[in-house]
């Protein structure tokens, strides 16, 4: 865990939240754990790069997917039309560039690529292996469910590794100091 | 009546900003475009009747800045006003949309209101019929 984490996740919740708010005229609120469904369902992921990197990912059931574009577009649409899919990638879209603004201002930054929508039965939200962080939040959106992943590494940057690096050997030649006049 | 064209690669985006021009009684003929090589595509066909464009930033095949900074090289169509309508809303990235295209008439972060894109397209229509 660093620094950053809860910073991370808060940015996550309340640009979800303002995402929803803005786009729907509805708040996101979340919600301690997910109704995962066993129904068919899409994931929308978009990836970034920077100083973080990693990436986030929307979980939505196909009817909830429809109901959430049938709000978005103020129309009737009951099944998972091309419509649906690109509404669930435009809303990671704007939910990640959220968090970029959020974060922007911790002097952390990262670019956004294009999302990539998939769609399928049964699937189970997996923590990432290896040193990732992982977030996962739960909203429901009237009684739309839906959740939002975002797994992340971050990068130090050369000057701070260096910098760090000077640091511990000043610390090494303070302590080596003070024991052998603690010594003599 | 000048035409809107409006440049993004998701369709829903496209249609969701479309709907608000029209709720807001605007008549103008509407273009699309799904990157920034179509919309070149479409304004060179257009150039003359475009009144203003409501441009994307991240979009595969031409972004969006490098569309914008690509047509403000171009005479015939440099002085057509540009609203940036994305994600990319850092006081770096508005910078970078203002250094590749001096013509930028507006920067929208998403999400927005209705209200703002209303507030920001009707007088830059208003003043380009
Ligand atoms: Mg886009």
């Amino acid at each position: 865990m660093n620094l950053i984490h809860p910073f991370l996740v808060e940015a996550l919740g309340e640009s979800v939240n303002n995402s929803c708010q803005t786009i729907l005229g509805i708040p996101g609120t979340l919600k301690d754990k997910t109704i995962f469904p066993e129904e068919p369902c899409i994931i929308s992921s978009i990836g970034f790069t920077g100083n973080i990197e990693g990436n986030f990912s929307i979980y939505i059931s196909d009817s909830n997917a429809c109901r959430l574009v049938s709000k978005m577009l103020q129309t009737e649409i009951d099944e998972t039309t091309t419509d649906v899919i690109d509404g669930i990638a435009e809303m990671i879209n704007v939910i990640a560039g959220g968090v970029k603004m959020r974060i922007a201002q911790q002097k952390q930054t990262f670019n956004i690529s294009i999302p990539t929508t998939i769609k399928g039965s049964r699937m189970v939200i997996l923590a990432s292996t290896g040193k990732a962080e992982n977030i996962c939040l739960h909203f429901s959106v009237e009684n739309i469910c839906l959740s939002v992943t975002l797994i992340y590494k971050m990068h130090e940057d050369k000057k701070a590794v260096e910098e760090r690096k000077a640091q511990a050997h000043l610390d090494a030649m303070q302590t080596l100091n003070a024991l052998i006049n603690n010594k003599n | 009546m000048k035409k809107i064209l409006v440049v993004d690669d998701s369709g829903v985006q496209r249609k969701m900003i479309i709907q608000i021009i029209q709720k807001a009684g605007f008549q103008n003929p509407i273009l699309e475009a799904g990157d920034g090589a179509q919309a070149i595509q479409t304004l060179a066909t257009n150039f003359q009747d475009v009144g203003i464009v409501l441009c994307d930033w991240n979009m595969p095949n031409m972004n969006g800045l490098e569309f914008i900074s690509a047509i403000a090289k171009v005479p015939a169509v440099a002085c057509i006003p540009v609203v940036m309508v994305t994600t990319e809303g850092t006081a770096d990235k508005i910078a970078e949309a203002k250094a590749a295209n001096p013509n930028l008439a507006g920067y929208i972060a998403k999400p927005f209101t209705p209200e703002v894109l209303q507030s920001t397209i009707t007088p830059i229509l208003q003043s380009n019929i």
